[in-house]
């Protein structure tokens, strides 16, 4: 009785000790920390995370960085690959980014890459519109309290000329001006009148001009010389158009271009003029520089300038970098061996913080790692 | 009698074996604070495998020949640690291989030796690579960047 007692609980017990030594059903599900060699060999994962790790509290020891009032700014040159794999190398500079963005508390600041360029560059030019429409509106309210204007016994008759360099900077130039006119109109409550410019009534002549700054070949046209030509054009009833000639439109050393249909004797007359002009049309691109507009009252009568306002069309999107106190660089430098299917590869990889003013290395640090394999790492 | 008695018993038995599993979730085990306790600023994990003839620890062929905790001239916390490889040392293990460690800087708020209470740690170093031949010190430097650390582990593991 005893007996079959015991073989009861041993029954019930065997059980019972063999579900306590089960283990769990557990998996990678073929995901592993980055810190993991899974492959032998090459330029890892844990290399990259091994630098940023060293790196990170390196820069921000130093006594530039630590020392420092204020944000840091820091331009990050691309690393430099120099060994035998073929590595995206912005990994290395990503991760000691995020590292340092992480740890700084705010203390460093980097800028951003390319590809925030498109957006950025629309919401800079739609601000500077907001801007323009306010210069125009500045300018409106000058002119129409110019004395000659204010004092004047009847209204001041003004002619609009094309403006002068539109080829060149890319801009509806017609659209500001004749905005400008509007607002003048509108504020000048009847001292100011618009005539045609070639009804040879005008008071005044408004041009405009646009100026690129900063550009080697700014075709710069002086805009009194301008204003002259355009009321010979219009004393002979020709065209406001450069280009357009009539019937005498071919001119010598015609070889196709637009600037030279221009008659010869024209040319002559105003060789810098021209020549300027021809340096502006050959400049089509739109160019990313400060892009100015000067507007100009002239008299007919002695080609004066008698007032003369400049306002900021568009200003040349920069990247922010040349505010950098440093620059953040690095290479990956390489050296392997290959003998009877092993292969090793010694990599060093090495970062430097440099003064941009001075080109002096203000820091620099390495990691370096020795790795050995049998087969060679393919990079996709 | 005696065979109610046992039916009962198997019934009961069986009721609590079932009963175990039949919950949606269960409650996740907490660390022992007495275990936590004993760890100290050095730590090697747990082997990957227990065996009636010892371990698979890699803590066998490891001693720590300083440890230093300290300052840089920035205020930034500092982990030293010398490791050193000094081969087999048991009977049936008498050879002295040369491997890679990993070695992991944790640091917090507070201090962590002897302690039973331990909070999210306010940096940690990734897995780093230590290739130790027999008999080499590899001399590790963690450097925290965050001031505040007032603790810290070091974690030797095989991968």
């Amino acid at each position: 009785m005893f007996f079959r007692r015991s073989l009861f609980y041993v029954g019930v017990a065997a059980p019972l000790f063999l579900f306590g030594c089960s283990t769990p059903n557990v998996s990678d599900h073929g995901i592993v920390s980055p810190d993991e060699e899974v492959v032998e060999g090459g330029v890892s994962s844990n290399d990259i995370r091994t630098v940023a790790s060293k790196m990170c509290p390196a820069i921000l020891s130093l006594p530039e960085i630590a020392n420092s009032d204020g944000v840091v700014r820091v331009a990050m040159a691309p690393m430099r690959n120099s060994s035998r794999f073929v590595v995206d190398m912005n990994l290395f500079m990503k991760r000691l980014r995020l590292e340092l963005n992480r740890y700084s508390g705010g203390k460093l600041r980097f800028f951003a890459s390319d590809n925030v360029a498109g957006t950025r560059n629309e919401i800079l030019k739609g601000r500077v519109e907001g801007d323009v429409e306010k210069a125009l509106e500045e300018l409106a309210t000058r002119i129409v309290s110019l004395p000659f204007v204010k004092n004047a016994v009847k209204p001041v008759r003004l002619a609009v000329l094309p403006v002068v360099n539109v080829n060149f900077v890319k801009l509806n130039a017609d659209s500001f001006l004749s905005i400008l006119r509007a607002k003048v109109a509108e504020r000048g409550k009847g001292k100011v009148v618009f005539v045609s410019p070639d009804s040879g009534e005008a008071d005044y002549y408004m041009a405009g001009q646009f100026i690129a700054q900063g550009m080697k070949k700014e075709g710069m046209v002086n805009l009194v010389d301008y204003i002259g030509l355009m009321d010979e054009r219009i004393k002979r009833n020709q065209s406001l158009d450069l280009y357009d000639d009539g019937d005498n439109a071919i001119g010598e050393g015609n070889t196709g271009n637009q600037v030279n249909i221009i008659k010869g004797d024209w040319r002559r007359r105003y060789p810098s003029l021209f020549n300027q002009l021809q340096i502006s049309a050959r400049l089509r691109s739109e160019p990313n520089v400060t892009k100015r507009l000067n507007v100009m009252l002239a008299s007919p009568r002695d080609k004066s300038v008698v007032w003369e306002r400049m306002i900021t069309i568009e200003k040349k999107i920069t990247s922010g970098i040349e505010r950098a106190k440093y620059i953040l660089s690095g290479e990956v430098s390489g050296l392997s061996k290959r003998s009877a299917g092993k292969q090793s590869d010694y990599l060093l990889i090495t970062m430097q913080l440099v003064d941009p003013e001075t080109n002096e290395v203000l820091w620099e640090d390495g990691y370096e790692i020795k790795k050995k394999s049998e087969i060679g790492a393919v990079y996709q | 009698m005696t065979g109610t008695r046992t039916t009962a018993l198997a019934a009961c038995l069986a009721s609590l074996f079932l009963s175990a599993g039949c919950g949606t979730v269960s409650n996740a085990g907490k660390t022992d604070k007495g275990e936590l306790a004993k760890e100290s600023n050095i730590v090697v994990v747990r082997p990957d495998r227990y065996t009636l003839l010892g371990t698979r620890s890699v803590k066998d062929y490891l001693e720590i020949s300083y440890e230093k905790f300290t300052r840089n001239r920035a205020g930034f916390p500092v982990v030293e640690v010398g490791v050193r490889s000094r081969g087999g040392e048991h009977w049936w293990d008498l050879k002295g291989p040369d491997f890679t460690i990993y070695a992991q800087a944790v640091f917090y708020a507070d201090p962590v030796a002897g302690v039973d209470v331990r909070g999210r740690p306010l940096y940690k170093t990734n897995k780093q690579p230590v290739p130790l031949k027999r008999g080499d010190t590899a001399d590790l430097s963690f450097t925290c960047p965050v001031k505040g650390a007032k603790g810290y582990q070091v974690i030797f593991s095989e991968n």
